[in-house]
């Protein structure tokens, strides 16, 4: 799990990254070890953390139609749950104005390489 | 036959110096001896992760030490590897039938044309007596930087009229005093063309991950601000440039009335040009929000002819009622642009056809980061492009601040939002 982490990590040493985690539906989250959290509010890390399942289970319903990923837009940050395969996501949390269009590319990055070691382990 | 060889490297390693070590490396695969020239795009993280001195040091800890290096900041790149947003790349270029010099212009944003005039000297002194007879240039200069004032900060729109009166008069004095601004690559390439008209050029101009507040270009060992660094080349490979871009004309619109600098539009239609663009495409006030704005205004650029040829001007900045461009224009009749994400990635694929194919040797591209905002991650679609037309063959793109091309048919072609290229051929 190495890989996942090393990505986790590089995500999370962005500015405009707020949190990032790798969840499956069977409930595993990875998240980067003692990372400094940035989202100021615990009542919606709480939320992100206990609902991203079922989103993750809304989207894998998309499978067959190709889901890509699933995006939420809240006053000040935006939620993005990132296909890897039909049992796991990477999920990005970043501020509202942010530049989406780069940070979606390093997103890709992560998901690709993530795949390949999901696939691998 | 002469041995052509072109490798490219990318490294993501966060420290500079590393990071430098390792593009240096990986770039050098294969090339022995000190290659021909050498192109390096980074991405501006690197300032705060050991610095442009340090890049460029581990760089040359691995490259020979009078390598020819051009190059500069840039948001991101394309390369047979992949799509980033992060990091360093690099094109080494190994061919004996071919001079090379590298030659640096000073205070572009100040003065363009005497930074221009400065740089083309070298170039015409140091390859005069070279027996090749195709002259290519890859210029690379500082980009348009925004000043970031108290308490606007970096903000695309600005709809308070004080606020934005005292933007736009601070523009020029800003632009002399402190050499931020607009880039005016347009006058500094039309001034170095004019000196050296007997040429293929591309280029590209430097820029952050698009907050556009800072840009550093690489001259051999040594990193600059606001400087053109120009990489002149003869040799007997041809190159085919050109540009796409992916827009048409959607609505004739008539641009009344300029700034005297010939960027900011303040009339179009007769109207406040700010609010007439809202009525022309059918959007409430509400359109004019930073966060809705920056989201889509690569959509719905302004298009205008020159010399019967159709080029993106997009609207950058709202300034109350005006809208500032990047590049001059001419007042009289103009286009709103139709673009997407599908024509952006088919006109590249139609003009990379269209400019030949088969005996490609390698490509050289500066593309606006307003695509690589505009495609986010389906950025990758543009490189499936690229791979399919390169086949093996090494391709770097460099996601710039502007870009241009030039051959002397058609004379200096300043781009926005647009895709420039040099094909190389044997």
């Amino acid at each position: 799990m190495n890989t996942i982490e090393n990505k986790l990590s590089d995500l999370m040493r962005l500015e405009d990254v707020l949190d990032a985690f790798v969840v499956t539906t069977s409930g595993t989250v990875y998240t980067v070890p003692n990372a400094t959290p940035k989202i100021k509010s615990p009542g919606l890390v709480q939320l992100i953390y206990s609902t991203v399942q079922t989103l993750l289970n809304v989207l894998a319903s998309f499978q067959q139609y190709g889901a890509e990923r699933m995006v939420i837009e809240l006053q000040d940050v935006i939620i993005f749950i990132n296909s890897i395969d039909s049992a796991t996501a990477l999920v990005c949390v970043t501020p509202q104005l942010v530049n989406t269009g780069l940070l979606e590319v390093e997103m890709e990055n992560a998901r690709r390489e993530i795949r390949k070691a999901v696939k691998t382990s | 036959m002469p041995d052509l060889k072109v490798n490219v490297g990318v490294s993501e390693k966060w420290d500079a110096r590393e990071a430098g070590r390792e593009v240096a490396s990986q770039a050098l695969a294969g090339i022995s001896g000190k290659p021909s020239f050498f192109i390096v795009f980074s991405t501006i993280h690197y300032e705060n992760n050991g610095g442009f001195q340090e890049l460029l040091n581990g760089i040359y800890e691995v490259l020979p030490r009078d390598t020819l290096l051009a190059g500069g900041t840039v948001s991101g790149f394309t390369t047979q590897q992949g799509c980033y947003v992060r990091g360093v790349a690099a094109m080494a270029v190994s061919y004996s039938n071919m001079d090379v010099t590298i030659s640096v212009g000073h205070n572009t944003i100040r003065n363009p044309q005497a930074a221009a005039k400065d740089c083309a000297q070298k170039i015409k002194d140091d390859l005069e007596k070279s027996k090749f007879k195709n002259q290519f240039l890859f210029t690379f200069s500082g980009g348009t930087q925004i000043l970031d004032v108290p308490p606007v900060g970096r903000k695309s729109v600005v709809r308070s009229g004080l606020l934005a009166k005292t933007i736009m008069s601070s523009f020029s004095a800003s632009q002399f005093v402190l050499q931020k601004g607009i880039g005016r690559e347009d006058e500094l390439l039309e001034a170095l063309v004019t000196e050296i008209p007997d040429c293929q050029l591309l280029h590209g101009s430097a820029i952050d991950d698009v907050r556009m507040l800072r840009n550093y270009q690489f001259a051999n060992n040594n990193v600059l601000m606001n400087a053109i660094v120009c990489l002149g080349i003869k040799s007997d490979l041809n190159a085919a440039v050109d540009f796409a871009h992916g827009a048409e004309p959607a609505l004739e619109i008539e641009i009344t009335k300029l700034s005297s600098d010939r960027r900011i539009i303040h009339e179009i239609n007769g109207k406040p040009a700010a609010q007439e663009l809202l009525r022309l495409i059918k959007w409430p006030e509400g359109f004019f929000e930073e966060r809705l704005f920056t989201k889509r205004f690569p959509f719905f650029p302004l298009g205008v002819y020159v010399n019967g040829k159709f080029y993106v001007r997009p609207f950058v900045m709202v300034l109350g009622d005006s809208i500032l461009l990047m590049t001059r224009i001419d007042e009289g009749k103009a286009y709103i642009a139709r673009i997407d994400g599908g024509s952006m990635i088919k006109s590249v694929d139609t003009s990379l056809k269209k400019s030949g194919a088969g005996d490609q040797a390698f490509g050289l591209f500066t593309a606006c980061s307003i695509r690589l905002m505009a495609l986010g991650r389906k950025i990758y679609n543009e490189r499936d492009v690229l791979l399919k037309y390169f086949k093996n063959q090494p391709f770097l793109l460099g996601y710039c601040g502007g870009e241009a091309v030039y051959n002397p048919e058609r004379g200096i072609e300043y781009l926005n939002e647009s895709v420039g290229y040099a094909v190389f051929r044997r």
